[in-house]
């Protein structure tokens, strides 16, 4: 046979000897994973093992709770109903709510300086 | 289209033998890299334009990645001796087969005293039995140039293993 022949299918062997020699392992490489999550966002976790969208959706039915439940029952006062709401729907309400806390916190840090007399 | 899971069980063991073309490379660095491979096929693979051959576009971009590495690590070894193949080493040993096995390291022995260059495209060719047009594809060198690449790595080679044979 020719010598180049003989070189060429010497060398084909070789390498279907070496891609049969080793198997691949399981494809479950934690950067794998990683980019698994990043792919599916309802699936990211959060560091407390929830995941993020459960957080969400659980803090927006806390507030719809509170809210729901001021506008109905006389035994929680209105304020939380209208601070619910200003949290909700009007735009900058967390900034207002907690601008008027701040002023109210003001109002009993003066109130307590006894006055000169 | 292939899947993931198709693609990890069809390329990674070709990916680890193609790693080895590259003479500065450790099987360490070369699994680091075929992991980096498969994250970066993975991260891309929406962008695959099926009028190329997969073989073309998956050994593009491992081509690079391996470069990266191997640039990566002649920076970190710039006064250490270049690390040993370890390939001959992993040739697996059965007693039925050592006459096999003698041969296969004379050529593992004799594949070493070519260039990386031409142990990837020995490996595309023969091992993979990609086209001459599909390995220009890859490493964007004209048809001609990957000829000529076969042919004096097939002179060395057959100088290197009647040597060996006295």
């Amino acid at each position: 046979m020719d010598k180049k022949v003989q070189l060429e299918n010497r060398l084909r062997a070789y390498y279907r000897r070496e891609l049969k020699s080793e198997a691949p392992p399981l494809p479950d490489f934690p950067a794998k994973q990683k980019l698994d999550r990043k792919k599916n966002p309802a699936s990211r976790q959060s560091t407390t093992g929830k995941s993020i969208a459960e957080v969400i959706i659980a803090a927006a039915a806390g507030l719809v709770m509170i809210f729901g439940m001021s506008m109905s029952s006389s035994k929680i006062p209105h304020y939380w109903s209208q601070n619910a709401y200003e949290i909700m729907i009007e735009p900058g309400g967390l900034y207002k709510r907690v601008d008027t806390l701040m002023d109210r916190a003001a109002d009993v840090w003066r109130s307590r300086i006894p006055e000169k007399e | 289209m292939l899947s993931f899971d198709d693609i990890w069980q069809q390329y990674y063991t070709k990916l680890r033998v193609y790693g080895r073309s590259f003479s500065r490379l450790s099987e360490d660095d070369i699994e680091d890299a075929v992991q980096d491979i498969m994250i970066t096929v993975h991260r891309r693979l929406t962008d695959y334009d099926p009028t190329w051959a997969f073989s073309t576009w998956i050994y593009r971009i491992a081509r690079n990645r391996f470069i990266d590495f191997q640039r990566k690590n002649q920076r970190r070894n710039l006064f250490s001796i270049a690390p040993i193949p370890d390939f001959i080493k992993n040739i697996e040993c059965s007693h039925d087969e050592t006459a096999k096995i003698d041969r296969d390291s004379d050529l593992a022995r004799a594949l070493n005293h070519l260039s990386d260059t031409r142990r990837e495209i020995f490996f595309w060719f023969y091992g993979e039995d990609m086209s001459i047009a599909e390995i220009s594809a890859v490493t964007g060198m004209s048809q001609g140039t990957v000829k000529s690449h076969l042919h004096r790595g097939r002179r060395i080679l057959a100088a290197e293993l009647e040597e060996d044979y006295g």
